[in-house]
């Protein structure tokens, strides 16, 4: 009779943890932060294969746009960068995408080897932490991954189990929820953050550091976790290319990060590609922000450079005849769509900026006292206005190939449908 | 390892899984373990000290037994109390001494400079030589007699559930309860695990929540007026009870699991009528073990009013001096005495001037009473005797009731979801003590209820907890108040 009390407590018991299991589940997916979510959410789905996979820090997330490689390229690629990502994290993160996948290419962003430490130990470091981690899905690779990068202890796993269960962190949310929590979505963009904003940035002290200039990294763990990446790489025989984008680099970042071709030349696996030698960005417009993070023109840029030199090294299939690859277009026009209704309200160089790399027919209208402003040319130059347009004087009134002859009132852009003709959006009073 | 860290909430499922999987008589022996192992996670020589009491108190207990003579049996008891009491003294007031002897000398014109003295306190000293202490007396006394198995003994001495705060257990209640059988009793399981949950609410929702305000007020009190540091003083009041309550109910709830009932150790005590009320339903245990070896030792009320209320204060500020080494602690308990002796000093007056037991007397002298508990608790919270006198001064002084609805409310570490959480919090928690006071068992009352009812309960309980719970990296969840005595 005690026995069947007993067995009959433990199936209750057993029923009642699934419950809260359930419970936990849903409150978590209510109350934790949606970030991680909303970028990577569409990788771990599962169900795509990717060619390439890009990881590494904001750098990366904000600088490289696998749908620009797509439309231009025929590339698959997916953007596991993340803000402020060390590259600890970054290995252990690469470590569970090709536990999923087997791509052709692995890019990582080395900024972040410049770091002196596994992870730092600020409230922002570990919120970044969770933007990294919280949407892997649990396993003992992301335990592992926890436990290594926290320097987890057995006997104080409270941090380790924060991290696993972000509901830890995030329950006190209750009173920041918003529909987005409600309704999450993910984003099209294949993992990219196109910033759409514009900071004019200063020239980069290249002259005073040549590409052959090196120093000492001077990051044991960051160096450690690099050449973790290559081996994990060549252990799955995938070919890896260490990258440095653009951004407002400083003189004595430069000769350290040069030192890293000698690192990728240890590796029959590794290449080396350093975007700040390539004259790929012009850093009066395509900055987002002081510390030179791209903007949406700037990542436009970097994507072409990178796309020609993939295809120029890999033989990757090409994946617009691909039927598996059908939706990505459709992703392509939301995302292009989200760029042009930026232009409502953007400032004149903010507007051109988001032209580029669209692939859009627009107009352009603008005085020629606009047409004084440095950046202003240069981004119209990008744009494809020719020079003698330019030097013409007068007031500029300019339509892109495919663009009808539709001008808006004083200066303007309008962007048009390449199919239809319709007008997808403007930027008016640009003076 | 606390009772609100992950390490607890998986060291005491596997405990409780083992305990019920192994055979009745290897029990206490796997719980000895369990409970040693629970308190190696405070620190091994925390660990060696505990051990090491454990066997003299055992060895004394033995021996107050089997000898004869009045004594013998005297100078072995004496032995127990000086050796536990010794230990508490080297570890929590040796430093308190040093520099009250330094403070006395100066005032006498001698300069002395104490030597440094910090010594970590061992966590749970204070209950658990308490313990060993009234064990001793009660084999001394012939009450119980003295443990033969040091299993048993050392079970009583270390169990986890009380060996940090407390309840503080006595050996005639607690080592009977290890020599029987404890079978599995699935609704003794399911009402302990209720207990916990509950205990879980009044510490991280209640206790946690209101320490944010509480810390922010009293951690800067001089830029706050009286009605913040009024409602602070309550909600320090809210907080500690909750705190305690919560702790002492999981520990509890988690004996309840095992098969073990610990004792009572709060019994709605906001709702008492009087000072010498509260007592009765605050920190019982405790106070029920002053009440037994150090007031009525000393004479109780035999001996006259005169020693009658000078017991008083002798335990009052023992219990003082109990919860810390420092002035401000002793003028608490202290403060507390002359409660208890002007309520027997104005008792004839009180008694003429009766206002009956309708509604409203009752709520009032349950109002005064609150009040005079919650005045001395802001003793107890300050760090200094001239600091608590300094925040009360200025509840008087600088009374403003508009900050109850400028905003200032939202600047005290609590934003209007805070507050509204805190409120409900409180509200529930008070509402379960009037009930509990008119008899109604809630824990009973939901385990008639068919499962889909009480699972629901149990659900929204959880969720409650987990979501509105100060828990989690998001906010320092502060430590249980009472891990510090």
């Amino acid at each position: 009779m005690a026995e069947r009390g007993k067995g009959r407590f433990f199936v209750q018991a057993v029923c009642f943890l699934l419950g809260f299991f359930v419970l936990f589940a849903a409150l978590s997916r209510l109350l934790n932060d949606k970030m991680g979510l909303k970028y990577d959410g569409e990788f771990f789905s599962g169900g795509q294969q990717y060619q390439v996979l890009f990881f590494g820090s904001s750098h990366m997330f904000n600088g490289v746009l696998p749908l620009q490689l797509y439309r231009d390229y025929g590339i698959a690629g997916y953007n596991l960068g993340m803000t402020n990502e060390y590259p600890s994290t970054t290995y252990w993160r690469m470590q569970d995408a090709l536990n999923r996948q087997t791509p052709d290419l692995v890019v990582v962003d080395v900024y972040r080897a410049l770091a002196g430490d596994k992870i730092g130990q600020t409230d922002s470091d570990l919120a970044f932490l969770h933007n990294s981690m919280d949407s892997m899905p649990l396993s003992l690779t992301k335990v592992q991954a926890l436990a290594d990068i926290l320097d987890a202890k057995p006997w104080d796993m409270d941090q380790l189990f924060n991290f696993l269960f972000p509901l830890a962190q995030f329950h006190s949310r209750y009173n920041a929820l918003t529909e987005d929590d409600y309704h999450p979505y993910l984003m099209e963009t294949k993992g990219a953050m196109p910033l759409r904003v514009h900071h004019a940035g200063s020239a980069l002290p290249l002259d005073q550091v040549p590409a052959g200039q090196t120093a000492p990294l001077d990051s044991a763990v960051g160096e450690a976790y690099l050449r973790r990446m290559v081996e994990l790489c060549a252990e799955k025989e995938i070919p890896i290319l260490l990258l440095v984008l653009p951004y407002q680099a400083p003189a004595g970042e430069l000769a350290r990060l040069n030192s890293i071709a000698a690192l990728a030349d240890e590796y029959p696996n590794a290449s080396y590609l350093n975007l700040l030698y390539a004259d790929v960005v012009d850093p009066a417009t395509d900055f987002a922000d002081a510390e030179g993070h791209l903007n949406s023109a700037g990542a436009a840029k970097v994507t072409d450079f990178l796309g020609r030199w993939i295809c120029d090294r890999y033989s990757l299939a090409d994946c617009r005849q691909d039927p598996a690859f059908d939706g990505w277009q459709q992703n392509l026009l939301a995302v292009q769509r989200q760029q042009v209704n930026s232009l409502a309200g953007a400032d004149r160089v903010t507007a051109l900026m988001l032209l580029v790399g669209q692939d859009l027919p627009f107009t352009v209208q603008l005085s020629a006292a606009a047409l004084e402003d440095p950046a202003t040319l240069s981004l119209l130059e990008t744009l494809g206005v020719p020079e003698e347009t330019l030097a013409a004087g007068g007031t500029l009134c300019w339509q892109s190939p495919g663009a009808p002859a539709q001008f808006g009132s004083g200066d303007s852009i309008l962007v048009f449908d390449p199919q239809t003709g319709a007008e997808l959006g403007r930027a008016e009073q640009l003076g | 390892m606390s009772f609100q860290s992950l390490g607890f909430l998986l060291f005491f499922p596997c405990c409780c899984l083992v305990n019920y999987l192994l055979p009745q008589r290897a029990r206490n022996g796997w719980l000895l373990a369990a409970s040693y192992f629970f308190y190696l996670c405070c620190g091994v020589p925390f660990a060696a000290l505990l051990a090491a009491v454990t066997l003299v108190s055992y060895g004394l207990g033995r021996a107050l037994e089997t000898a004869r003579s009045l004594p013998a049996r005297r100078a072995l008891l004496a032995a127990g109390i000086v050796a536990a009491a010794g230990v508490l003294a080297v570890f929590k007031y040796a430093g308190f001494a040093l520099q009250a002897a330094a403070d006395l000398l100066h005032l006498l014109g001698f300069a002395f400079a104490p030597p440094a003295f910090s010594l970590v306190l061992p966590a749970g000293l204070s209950f658990f030589t308490f313990q060993v202490i009234a064990y001793l007396a009660d084999v001394y006394r012939g009450n119980i007699p003295a443990e033969h198995s040091l299993v048993r003994y050392g079970l009583f001495v270390s169990f986890f559930a009380h060996i940090l705060s407390g309840p503080i257990a006595r050996g005639g209640q607690l080592l009977p309860q290890l020599e029987k059988p404890r079978p599995f009793d699935a609704a003794g399981v399911r009402d302990g695990l209720l207990l916990m949950l509950w205990g879980y609410f009044e510490k991280l929702v209640i206790a946690d929540r209101a320490a944010l305000a509480v810390d922010t007020v009293f951690g800067d009190y001089a830029a706050f007026g009286g009605v913040e540091r009024l409602l602070a003083a309550v909600l320090y009041a809210v907080q500690l009870y909750a705190d305690f309550a919560g702790y002492s109910h999981i520990a509890l709830g988690a004996a309840g699991v095992l098969g073990i009932r610990l004792a009572d150790n709060f019994r709605q005590p906001y709702l008492a009528q009087t000072v010498r009320d509260f007592w009765g339903r605050w920190h019982i245990s405790l106070s029920g073990w002053l009440r037994d070896y150090i007031y009525i030792p000393l004479g109780g009320s035999r001996r006259g009013k005169l020693r009658q209320y000078l017991n008083l204060l002798v335990t009052f500020l023992v219990s003082g001096l109990w919860h810390g080494a420092a002035w401000h602690f002793v003028f608490w308990g202290g403060l507390h005495a002359v409660y208890q002796i002007a309520s027997r000093l104005t008792g004839p007056v009180r008694r003429r001037v009766n206002l009956g037991q309708g509604l409203l007397p009752r709520w009032t002298r349950r109002l005064v009473t609150f009040g005079l508990v919650t005045a001395a608790w802001v003793f107890f919270r300050a760090d200094s005797v001239h600091q608590a006198l300094s925040y009360l001064g200025g509840i008087a002084g600088w009374f403003d009731p508009w900050v109850l609805t400028d905003g200032t409310l939202l600047t005290l570490g609590l934003d209007g979801w805070g507050w509204s959480v805190l409120l409900c919090g409180v509200l529930v928690l008070f509402g379960v003590d009037c009930l509990h006071e008119r008899g109604v068992r809630l824990r009973s009352i939901l385990a008639r209820q068919p499962v889909v009812y009480r699972w629901i309960v149990y659900y929204a309980a959880a969720a409650a907890v987990l979501v509105f719970g100060v828990w989690g990296p998001g906010y320092a969840a502060a430590n249980f108040v009472y891990f510090q005595f």
